[in-house]
C-alpha cells in the first residue's frame, strides 16, 4: 500500500500549453504586474513574516528577508506562471533568499539543505500517556520543542501544519522529490513527538 | 512497529488529507482494526493541530506590515544591497560602499538593468569576510555532484590543472537570478573572490560582453546551451581564462 499511495499522492502539473495560455493571460490583463502581484503577496505578508522568523530568529533580520524576498518576487514576477501555486513559489524564493543570506550561513545552511536520514533517525517515542496530551496543550513547551527541531524538519514541518501547503507545493518550495517531503515530515513529528515527551517525563 | 502496521509516512498523509480516497478507505479499515496505527493516527492529527496553533508566534505589527506592504508596491524600487550591508557589520559595510563610491558605480546599482543588478548583488554578498559558500571544496568531484537534483540542468566543472594560473576552486552555491535556478561557482584569482554564474542561456541573457560595471568586470561565454557569466573585480583577460575554460569543459 505505501508505494502505490506514494505514487497517488499527486497530480501531474499543468501542460506547457496550459501554463503559456495562462502566461498569454497574464500579459494581456487590463491590471498591470503590479497590482496583480499586491493581490497575491499582501494577503500572504504575515505569513512571510512569521516563517522568516522561524528561519532566522530575529525580527529585523525576518523583515530583511521578506523585503529582499518581496523585491526578487516582484522582478520575477513576469516568469509566474498565474494559475499556479504563488504561495509556493513565493516560499521558495523567502528559502532560496535564507540561504544564499549570512543568517543562514550562521545557521550552518548545509546541514539544513541536506536530508541527514542518519542523524534524524529516531526512536519511536512509544506510547503517549496524558501527560503528552497536555504537552499538547502548552505553547510554551510546544514553540521550544519546534524550536529545538533541526532546522530542516522545522521548516517541513511549518510548511505543512501551520501554511497548509500540500506535499506537491512543499516539494517544490524544498526542491526535493515528494517521497523525501513524505519521510521529512514523518521524521519531523516523529522528532517533535519526541521532544514532547521528553519534556513531560520522559517516554514510556 | 511490525510489519503489519502502516508507515508513518501514510498515517500522515491521512492526516494531512493527501490520501487518494480509495487509498483513505483502506487505510481508515486497517485503523478500525489496529490499536497502535489508530493511536499514531490520531497523534498525527493532534499534533498537526497543536503545531498550527503554536507555530504562529510573530505577529508582524502595523508598521511592519506597512513597510513590507510598501515593497509589493514598488517596482524596482526596493535595492537589495541594504539589507546585504547592514548584515555585514559597519567595518566591511564601509568599505564596500567606499568602493562603490569610488568607482561611481553605486548610481548604476539602482538604475541599471535588473538582471546586472541582481548578479552585482549576489556576488557583492560573497565579498564578506564571514561569507562562506554553501558547499565549501576545491575538488570538482565534491562540487558537481553537490548540485545534482538542485538544478534543472547539468554542467561539468574543468580540472584543477587546466584552471587559468593562480586560480583556485573555493565553493559553489545555488541563487535564484530573475526567479531561475542559477548555479554560482566561486574562484579566487590571485586573492580576488570571483564567481561564475551557470544558467540555461535565458535567464542570463541581456548583459553586453564583456563589460565594466562599478569596477567590476562581467564576461559571459556560451556552451552547450548554458550560460557562464564571470563577474569579478580582477582583469578582463584572466576573468575571461575563466569563463572560457569552464565553457570548453562542457
Amino acid at each position: 500500500m505505501p508505494s502505490a499511495i506514494n505514487s497517488a499522492v499527486l497530480p501531474e502539473r499543468s501542460a506547457p500549453t496550459q501554463r503559456y495560455s495562462s502566461k498569454i493571460a497574464m500579459m494581456t490583463s487590463s491590471r498591470s504586474i503590479g497590482d496583480r502581484f499586491q493581490d497575491l503577496a499582501v494577503p500572504l505578508l504575515a505569513s512571510l513574516y512569521n516563517h522568516a522568523c522561524w528561519l532566522v530568529r530575529d525580527t529585523t533580520e525576518a523583515e530583511d528577508l521578506v523585503q529582499e524576498t518581496l523585491t526578487k518576487a516582484l522582478r520575477a514576477f513576469e516568469s509566474f506562471e498565474e494559475g499556479t501555486n504563488f504561495k509556493a513559489w513565493v516560499f521558495r524564493i523567502l528559502r532560496n533568499t535564507f540561504l544564499t543570506s549570512r543568517a543562514s550561513l550562521a545557521s550552518n545552511r548545509t546541514v539544513y539543505l541536506e536530508d541527514h536520514p542518519d542523524s534524524a533517525e529516531l526512536t519511536d517515542p512509544g506510547s503517549t500517556p496524558e501527560s503528552y496530551a497536555i504537552q499538547l496543550d502548552n505553547l510554551a513547551v510546544l514553540r521550544r520543542a519546534l524550536e529545538d527541531l533541526p532546522p530542516h524538519l522545522r521548516e517541513v514541518i511549518l510548511l505543512s501544519d501551520l501554511e497548509e501547503l500540500k506535499y506537491r507545493e512543499i516539494a517544490i518550495v524544498l526542491d526535493v522529490p515528494i517521497g523525501t517531503v513524505m519521510s521529512r515530515l514523518a521524521r519531523a513529528r516523529q522528532a517533535l513527538r519526541k521532544l514532547l515527551q521528553s519534556t513531560s517525563g520522559g517516554a514510556a | 512497529m511490525s510489519s503489519n502496521h502502516l508507515p508513518l509516512e501514510t498515517l500522515n498523509a491521512l492526516a494531512d488529507d493527501e490520501l487518494m480516497p480509495i487509498d483513505a478507505g483502506a487505510v481508515r479499515a486497517h485503523l478500525n482494526e489496529c490499536h497502535n496505527c489508530s493511536k499514531q493516527a490520531l497523534e498525527a492529527y493532534q499534533l498537526r493541530t497543536a503545531v498550527r496553533r503554536a507555530a504562529v508566534r510573530n505577529v508582524p505589527s502595523a508598521e511592519v506590515l506597512a513597510r513590507l506592504g510598501a515593497v509589493t508596491k514598488s517596482v524596482r524600487k526596493q535595492p537589495t544591497l541594504w539589507p546585504i550591508l547592514r548584515n555585514l557589520g559597519w567595518q566591511a559595510a564601509a568599505a564596500l560602499l567606499l568602493v562603490a563610491a569610488a568607482l561611481s558605480g553605486w548610481k548604476w546599482i539602482s538604475q541599471s538593468n535588473s538582471l546586472a543588478s541582481e548578479v552585482l548583488d549576489e556576488h557583492l554578498a560573497t565579498l564578506s569576510e564571514a561569507s562562506q559558500p554553501e558547499v565549501v571544496s576545491s575538488d570538482r568531484h565534491t562540487v558537481k555532484p553537490w548540485f545534482e537534483g538542485k538544478l534543472p540542468f547539468s554542467f561539468n566543472l574543468p580540472e584543477a590543472n587546466t584552471l587559468p594560473s593562480d586560480t583556485v576552486l573555493i565553493g559553489a552555491d545555488l541563487t535564484f537570478i530573475h526567479g531561475r535556478q542559477v548555479a554560482v561557482l566561486r574562484f579566487m584569482i590571485h586573492r580576488h573572490r570571483t564567481s561564475v554564474f551557470v544558467a540555461q542561456v535565458d535567464p542570463l541573457n541581456g548583459l553586453p560582453n564583456p563589460q565594466t560595471l562599478s569596477g567590476f568586470q562581467f564576461v559571459e561565454a556560451r556552451s552547450a546551451g548554458l550560460t557562464f557569466l564571470g563577474v569579478g573585480d580582477v582583469n578582463a583577460g584572466e576573468l575571461g581564462n575563466l569563463v572560457r575554460s569552464i565553457a570548453s569543459a562542457q
